[in-house]
C-alpha cells in the first residue's frame, strides 16, 4: 500500500469539530488562532481540509450553524485540545524562532560595523 | 454434454433443445458447483483506507526542520521530538565536538522546556552535584541542602534535563544515584537509609544525555555499560561528524564573514583528519568544534594554516620522530596551503 502523503497538522482536530458544527472556513480559522495564536492558518487552509475530509467522507453531517457562537466554540475547544497537539504546537513555534535566530546572526553580521567595535574595544585598553 | 459444463449451461442446451432437465441432475450439479466454490478464494471488497494521523506524522506535518539542525536527517529529528513528548529519555553518542550538546540545546529551545545542563566532565563528586549537600548555619544547625538537580527533577512545567557527558564519571556513583531516575519507577533517593527521603520525577521531565564514545573516551572498552544503554528507553542515537559540504554549510551560517575558499580548505582538512583517524593513524580526529574555533580566527584576520595549527595542534602529542601523529598532522595542513 502506498505510504499517504497527507499532512496532518496540530490545528486538524479543532477545525473538523468547528466544521462539524457547521462553521464556516473563515470563523473556524478565528477559533484555531484563538487557540494557538501564533498558527499560520487562513480560512483557506481550513477550507482545503474541509474539502479533504469531505472527500474522505469523514464529515457524515453537518450541524446547522446557529448552535453555538464563536465565543462559546472558543471557550470549548481550548478544552478538548489535546496535550499532543499543544506539544506540537509549541514545538512548531519554537522550531520557527529558531530559523528566524539562524537569519538574524547572518543580518546582524552584514549590519554591524566589526571594525568599528573591535577599535573601540582597543581604544579602551590604551 | 462435457463433463465440465455448468448448470447454467445445461439450461441454455436445455432450451435449444426443447428438453426438460429432471430435479436429480439439476441438484448433482449444484452441489458440484457449491464445492467447485469452496475451492475458490474469497471475494473481499477493498475496504477505504482511513487515514489515522499520529504523533510522528503531526510532527512532520507541523513543525519545519529549524536551520542548525542540517546536520541530521529527518527522522532523527522527528523521533527525538516524538521522546520528548512520550518521556523516554535519549542517549545521544558521539566524538568530542560534533555537536551533541548544541543538539540539546536547540530541542530543548523548540519544545519550550525549561532547560537545565548537568556536566558530569567537571565533577569529582557526582552524588553531591545530584542529590545535594550537607550545610551548617549556626542557628539552624546542619542542614541538607538539596541540589539544582533535584528542582529540576521537581520542576512542574516538565524539566528538559541534560546530563553532559555521563561517561566522564570514573566513580561509577553517577550511574548508581541514576538507574532509578531513568527507568521505570522514576523517584531520586537522597540517601541510603531505608526511610531515605525520595523525590518523585514529574511526569514531564525528560532526559538527554550526551557521551562519547571510542578508543580514546574510553580506553579498551570502547562501549558504554549495558545496564547504562537499557535505561535509554527512547533509543540510543549515535552521531557522527558532519559530511563536508553539511559542515561547511555549518560553518558560513555561524561565521557569515568566512569565506568560501577559506571553509572549503577547513572542511577539507578536516575529512582527510577523519580519514586517517578511521584508518587508525591518528588517535583522536578532528571535531566540528575545532573547525568552527579555526572559522572564527580566519575571520579575524589569522591566517589558515596558523590558524588550523592553533586550534588543532595541541590535541596531538609531542613526541620524537618524524612519522608522528603531530607530523602526520602538520603535513595535512601545509597540504591545504598547496
Amino acid at each position: 500500500m502506498a505510504k499517504s502523503r497527507k499532512k496532518d497538522i496540530y490545528w486538524h482536530n479543532v477545525a473538523k469539530i468547528c466544521i462539524e458544527y457547521g462553521f464556516k472556513p473563515a470563523q473556524t480559522s478565528k477559533v484555531i488562532k484563538a487557540i494557538f495564536p501564533q498558527a499560520e492558518v487562513t480560512g483557506r487552509h481550513v477550507g482545503a481540509y474541509k474539502r479533504r475530509l469531505t472527500s474522505e467522507g469523514l464529515i457524515t453531517e453537518v450541524l446547522p450553524s446557529n448552535i453555538i457562537s464563536v465565543g462559546d466554540m472558543i471557550e470549548q475547544a481550548k478544552d478538548i485540545v489535546t496535550a499532543e497537539d499543544e506539544f506540537i504546537y509549541k514545538c512548531a513555534i519554537g522550531s520557527h524562532k529558531r530559523s528566524l535566530k539562524c537569519f538574524e546572526y547572518k543580518l546582524t553580521a552584514e549590519t554591524e560595523d566589526e571594525i568599528e567595535k573591535v577599535e573601540a574595544w582597543i581604544r579602551k585598553i590604551k | 454434454m462435457s463433463e465440465k459444463s455448468t448448470l447454467e449451461e445445461l439450461f441454455d442446451r436445455s432450451i435449444d433443445g426443447d428438453r426438460d432437465i429432471d430435479d436429480e441432475t439439476i441438484s448433482t450439479y449444484e452441489s458440484a458447483e457449491r464445492e467447485d466454490d469452496s475451492h475458490a478464494e474469497p471475494i473481499v471488497e477493498d475496504e477505504p483506507v482511513v487515514h489515522i494521523p499520529t504523533v510522528i506524522s503531526k510532527l512532520k506535518g507541523s513543525v519545519d526542520i529549524p536551520e542548525e539542525f542540517k546536520f541530521t536527517d529527518d527522522t532523527t529529528f522527528y523521533s527525538m521530538l516524538r521522546n520528548i513528548y512520550r518521556g523516554k529519555s535519549i542517549l545521544v553518542t558521539g566524538p568530542s565536538g560534533c555537536g551533541k550538546s548544541s543538539l540539546g540545546k536547540i530541542l530543548a529551545e523548540i519544545t519550550d522546556k525549561p532547560f537545565h545542563a548537568f556536566n558530569f566532565g567537571d565533577t569529582m563528586n557526582p552524588s553531591a552535584k545530584l542529590l545535594g549537600d550537607t550545610k551548617f548555619d549556626k542557628d539552624k544547625g546542619t542542614w541538607f541542602k538539596p541540589s539544582r538537580f533535584v528542582s529540576a527533577l521537581r520542576d512542574e512545567r516538565g524539566s528538559f534535563i541534560m546530563l553532559d557527558e555521563v561517561t566522564r564519571d570514573r566513580t561509577g556513583d553517577l550511574a548508581n544515584i541514576l538507574m532509578p531516575v531513568l527507568d521505570g519507577q522514576r523517584y531520586l533517593a537522597l540517601d541510603e537509609s531505608e526511610d531515605a527521603d525520595t523525590v518523585k520525577i514529574d511526569d514531564g521531565a525528560f532526559f538527554f544525555a550526551t557521551a562519547n564514545i571510542g578508543r580514546e573516551y574510553l580506553g579498551a572498552s570502547h562501549d558504554l555499560d549495558r545496564a547504562w544503554k537499557d535505561r535509554f528507553t527512547g533509543g540510543i542515537y549515535e552521531l557522527e561528524y558532519l559530511p563536508r559540504q553539511k559542515e561547511k554549510d555549518l560553518l558560513m551560517i555561524r561565521n557569515p564573514n568566512l569565506k568560501d575558499i577559506d571553509a572549503n580548505h577547513i572542511t577539507d582538512f578536516a575529512e582527510r583528519v577523519r580519514a586517517l583517524y578511521k584508518a587508525d593513524e591518528l588517535n583522536t580526529s578532528v571535531s566540528t568544534r575545532m573547525c568552527l574555533t579555526a572559522s572564527e580566527l580566519v575571520v579575524d584576520g589569522m591566517d589558515l594554516l596558523e590558524a588550523l595549527k592553533m586550534t588543532c595542534l595541541p590535541f596531538y602529542p609531542i613526541t620524537a620522530g618524524d612519522d608522528t601523529e603531530r607530523v602526520r598532522v602538520i603535513q595535512t595542513i601545509q597540504a591545504m596551503g598547496e
